[in-house]
């Protein structure tokens, strides 16, 4: 029947920044599109009847690998290619930290580099580089995609991430550089909001080099997928626009969605293998 | 759904003048005609491709001999067809409804007697069914229509001969999941003792106000039809035996549909009370009878020939939305809305309704329709009732104005609280004419997929219940909050810390099961009670569906804390209540804003007593103004009682939509253009009962530090009750 026509979810695949910063005024919310990643999702056609709750990218847990050594060869499995984050990026050197350690948020509020958790399997950072060509300074963009005991595990994980900004606004790197203002938001997919995964984080706020004169833009983006977290941060060019920095976020947002829609197919073609249906296998993966 | 005819639609079809398109699907369209002696039919005209092969041809010829042959007056009869025809069609009587299901889902469950009289004649017009060599096998809500003097069964669309097993050999499930039989289910073939089920699954649908066997997907649906007993959980006496035999799972043991007769024999007992004479209509509720009426009545109103309408320049949209009652329309909604009404919430309605704003007005007089879509199961289904009263309250005062221009109806429907759902009822009001504005919806997932429509169909309205702002990025036209916005109620929380003592060191718990708005509303709570007033926090984040909230709890205890903070779902924070209290900690606690009006006193018990909830949310009788006394004075006389929480937000909303509305109205008459209400809306300026109402560049209420401290308030659990202390910041003379 017409009247029950589907109406798409237009801003499905929209990064939105509602709400305050810290330094707003109550109520004085922002709301900005910030664009949309690569659109390799079905929700584009929907049944009516459809729900596109069935939709977020996961992981069954089913699916996930077990063993140390099954997480470290899958996150190196993983491709990562530069340009997933835009044109010009390519690998850093060192290109790869992990798969055996990863990095924590002290009650000092100082980040360092530990070994695994118990209920973390594998780790494995990538980091890339946009160099500086046009005078206003490199970008920098870092993927880490970690690979936990459980779903439980990884949402855990998810709340971590989301207390880190609440109880240190200023967290130090190194002895010289810090992030701090950072915001940020947490979205479960069923809530329909901007999610792509089954829970989507955001944080934005600015990193500061001892001696630099201005702040750059800082972005944190963790999409979780059943037992598995993929985390990207993006250090923005100091000399650069707004209109340079969204697209910048953008871009880099839609690369992490490379990799999380590639793990939701690796995924499915897993349990596929393994005999359980596809749908299944994607229902399953946050319950 | 229901639209003007197109330029390529033919003017007649065997005889009947086609005047206008009431749906169409895959086969073809269905119109709405009249015939030459001026009978209203819905002709079904097949395309001729679908019609191309022969086997379809011989099958639609005998379905409509078949068809043909039924006689009862319970079921609609087949005015003519002709399966030889280029495009095959097919013409049957048509009948204004509306469908069992919209009752249902409009009116609430329909008392014992109305249906026990419905099972009688179902079951009648049934047994006239198979007497043809028919089975139906599409019994649901939906098809059922209902009209003063009895119900009508329609939509043969799938019928087949009963003897014809040739059609189900594929083993493909037909039919409707939820109303269908367990062997149906199975996709084995259905017969009759099928339609027997579907049967007893339409009469506990209409008894209980919810489906059988629940809601949800297909598969879900399918596999409770097989496998679990049907909920007919209030259902007693004689029409529970009846239920019982109709859904036995085994085909054998159900009754034949003529025995459901025995329904009746005592039902019109209660019918009709001792002395009084049986009016046709009788054997309906006066809510729903009055529903029936005024379908027929507009169906009488409809022109005898109506010419192609050409689209309006620049509103094509709505344009294609022209009124319509419709048999198809109402097919559509019968079905959309039998889904949406499977909350618990909609037994609890139907006792304690009461329709103020549904009171016939005079025939000449225009009516415009509010709509208000809310979410009657779960939780929010004290919200919703709130909502609802709200409306009929604001509605009664506006019929009640021997001034007026016209009257406002006010139609509710339940979105189920699901995308799906708020989706089609959203296109449910968008196509109705004669809804200018809608309030609603309640929740914040059904506010996001409802405004997508609602922006679509330049349809305004207003979401009084919530505080998430994302529809503006889809609808920045038409959607309005007046709930103020979930950050706005953290650092709410810190004022009121600040302004009743000192700040101190608060332990700040936001469990993400109580989804994002916790974090909305925690996250500015932490950095204003640190970094604006200067407090000390002890954030912890729970992760949803964990159960460490106790565990965070108990490390917080351990901090030497001042005040407390739990911001999370309701058991939680009544669990977080009770291991403070055996903790013996004194400090002052806030929950969520959410939770106010909550059942978290009772939950909680001694150990809630003395928690804040600091919400926009105002309880009017403990106001001493005017507005507020005039409303509680109101609001009791109504409904027995003072104004529920969040009643009076949406009272508020709904009065300033009906005097924006009102300036919109062209003052020679005639109806408005839709986008005009926004339009002023988002400069309006509404002094409500308690708060000043204007919106801010996103269409949400736009508060500030000062209403932020004076219209905002503080309410504190007190001897099991939440009780209102007042503003944050009284205002003087406000208390």
């Amino acid at each position: 029947m017409g009247g029950r026509r589907p109406v798409l979810l237009a801003a499905a695949g929209a990064l939105l920044l509602a709400g305050c910063t810290s330094e707003g005024t109550p109520g004085e919310g922002t709301a900005t599109s910030a664009g949309a990643g690569p659109s390799g999702r079905s929700g584009a056609s929907p049944a009516p009847s459809a729900s596109a709750v069935n939709d977020a990218y996961t992981l069954a847990e089913s699916a996930a690998p077990r063993t140390r050594a099954q997480a470290a060869a899958f996150v190196r499995g993983l491709t990562v290619r530069p340009d997933f984050f835009g044109p010009g990026y390519r690998k850093r050197d060192p290109y790869e930290t992990g798969p055996g350690t990863w990095t924590v948020l002290g009650e000092d509020c100082v980040w360092r580099r530990e070994p695994l958790a118990g209920t973390v399997l594998a780790s494995l950072t990538r980091s890339f580089v946009r160099p500086d060509t046009d005078g206003k300074g490199p970008v920098f963009v870092s993927l880490t995609v970690t690979v936990h005991t459980s779903v439980v595990g990884a949402r855990r994980d998810m709340a971590v991430s989301l207390e880190e900004p609440l109880r240190c606004p200023r967290q130090q790197l190194n002895a010289t550089e810090r992030v701090q203002g950072m915001t940020s938001r947490g979205d479960p997919y069923d809530e329909q909001r901007t999610a792509t995964s089954d829970d989507d984080l955001a944080e934005f706020g600015e990193y500061v080099v001892d001696g630099d004169g201005k702040p750059r833009r800082f972005d944190w983006f963790k999409h979780r997928l059943g037992p598995v977290t993929v985390a990207a941060t993006v250090r923005h060019a100091v000399g650069a626009d707004e209109a340079e920095k969204t697209k910048v976020t953008q871009d880099a947002l839609g690369g992490v969605t490379f990799v999380t829609a590639d793990i939701d197919r690796l995924g499915a073609e897993q349990a596929k293998k393994a005999g359980v249906s596809g749908d299944a296998a994607e229902g399953a993966g946050d319950e | 759904m229901s639209e003007p005819m197109r330029p390529a639609d033919p003017a007649s079809v065997g005889g009947f003048r086609l005047l206008r398109r009431l749906g169409a699907g895959g086969m073809g369209v269905v119109y709405l005609g009249r015939s030459g002696a001026g009978a209203l039919a819905a002709v079904k005209v097949i395309r001729a491709e679908s019609a191309a092969d022969d086997e379809f041809r011989a099958r639609f010829a005998r379905e409509a001999q078949l068809a043909a042959r039924v006689e009862s007056p319970w079921v609609v009869p087949v005015l003519g067809a002709d399966a030889d025809a280029p495009e095959p069609w097919l013409a049957t009587a048509f009948v204004p409804g509306p469908s069992l299901g919209e009752a249902v889902a409009e009116h609430g469950p329909l008392p014992g007697s109305a249906v026990r009289v419905l099972g009688a004649l179902l079951g009648e017009a049934l047994g006239a069914v198979h007497g043809a060599g028919l089975v139906h096998r599409d019994v649901k809500p939906g098809n059922v229509l209902l009209a003063l003097n009895g119900p009508r069964l329609i939509d043969f669309g799938i019928a087949r001969a009963a003897d014809d097993t040739a059609l189900t050999a594929s083993g493909l499930v037909i039919g409707t999941p939820g109303f269908l039989s367990p062997e149906q289910a199975r996709g084995d073939q259905a017969g009759p003792a099928g339609d027997v089920f579907a049967l007893g699954c339409v009469l506990a649908y209409a008894a209980t106000g919810r489906p059988p066997f629940g809601t949800g997907t297909p598969d879900a649906l399918l596999y409770r039809t097989v496998h679990d007993e049907p909920d007919l959980d209030g259902v007693a006496g004689e029409l529970r035996e009846v239920l019982d035999a109709c859904l036995a799972k085994d085909p054998q043991d159900r009754p034949a549909p003529e025995e459901l007769r025995r329904l009746s024999e005592d039902a019109t007992e209660d019918a009709v009370p001792e002395g009084a004479t049986a009016s046709p209509s009788a054997w309906l509720p006066d809510p729903v009878a009055r529903t029936v009426a005024a379908r027929a009545a507009e169906s009488l109103a409809l022109p005898a020939v109506e010419p192609t309408v050409v689209d309006e320049p620049g509103d094509a949209a709505s344009a294609a939305r022209r009124p319509l009652t419709s048999r198809r329309r109402l097919l559509a909604v019968g079905g959309a809305l039998l889904l949406a009404s499977g909350g618990s919430g909609a037994a609890l309605w139907a006792a304690g309704r009461d329709d103020p704003g549904a009171k016939p007005v005079p025939a000449a007089e225009p009516t415009y329709v509010l709509g208000v879509q809310v979410t009657r199961g779960g939780a929010d289904a004290a919200l919703a009732r709130a909502c609802e009263r709200a409306a009929r309250l604001a509605a009664a005062e506006h019929n009640a104005d021997p001034r007026r221009a016209y009257s406002v109806r006010v139609r509710v429907l339940d979105d189920g609280g699901t995308v799906d759902r708020a989706t089609s009822v959203a296109h449910e009001f968008a196509a109705d004419r004669d809804v200018f504005a809608v309030l609603g919806p309640t929740g914040e997932v059904t506010l996001r997929a409802a405004s997508r429509v609602y922006a679509a169909a330049k349809l305004t309205h207003v979401s009084s219940t919530t505080g998430q702002n994302d529809y503006y990025v889809w609808s920045p036209d038409v959607t309005f909050q007046t709930g103020a916005p979930h950050q706005a109620e953290g650092t709410a929380i810190a004022l009121s810390a600040l302004v009743t003592g000192r700040m101190g060191r608060a332990g700040i718990v936001i469990d993400r099961s109580g989804g994002s708005a916790m974090h909305d509303q925690g996250g500015v709570l932490v950095t204003q009670w640190r970094d604006t007033f200067g407090g000390e926090v002890v954030p912890r984040v729970v992760a949803e569906g964990t159960g460490d909230g106790a565990a965070a709890v108990r490390d917080l205890l351990s901090r030497d804390l001042d005040a407390f903070v739990y911001l999370g779902p309701l058991e939680a924070t009544a669990d977080a209540a009770r291991q403070l209290a055996r903790a013996g900690f004194t400090g002052r606690r806030w929950m969520s804003h959410l939770l106010y009006g909550s059942d978290f006193p009772r939950l909680a018990g001694a150990a809630g007593e003395g928690w804040y909830a600091v919400t926009p949310a105002v309880d009017p009788a403990q106001l001493t103004t005017g507005e507020a006394g005039r409303l509680t004075a109101a609001w009791r006389k109504e409904y027995g009682s003072t104004p529920e929480p969040y009643a009076t937000e949406a009272y508020d909303s709904t009065r300033m939509l009906l005097q924006e509305f009102a300036r919109t109205v062209p003052s020679g008459g005639g109806r408005p253009a839709r986008p005009a209400l926004a339009q002023r809306l988002a400069k309006a300026t509404y002094h409500g009962v308690a708060r000043t109402y204007t919106f801010n560049d996103y269409h949400q209420y736009a508060i500030t530090n000062e209403t932020l401290g004076g219209e905002t308030y503080v309410h504190q659990v007190r001897d099991g009750r939440f009780r209102q202390i007042g503003p944050i910041v009284p205002k003087q003379g406000s208390q």
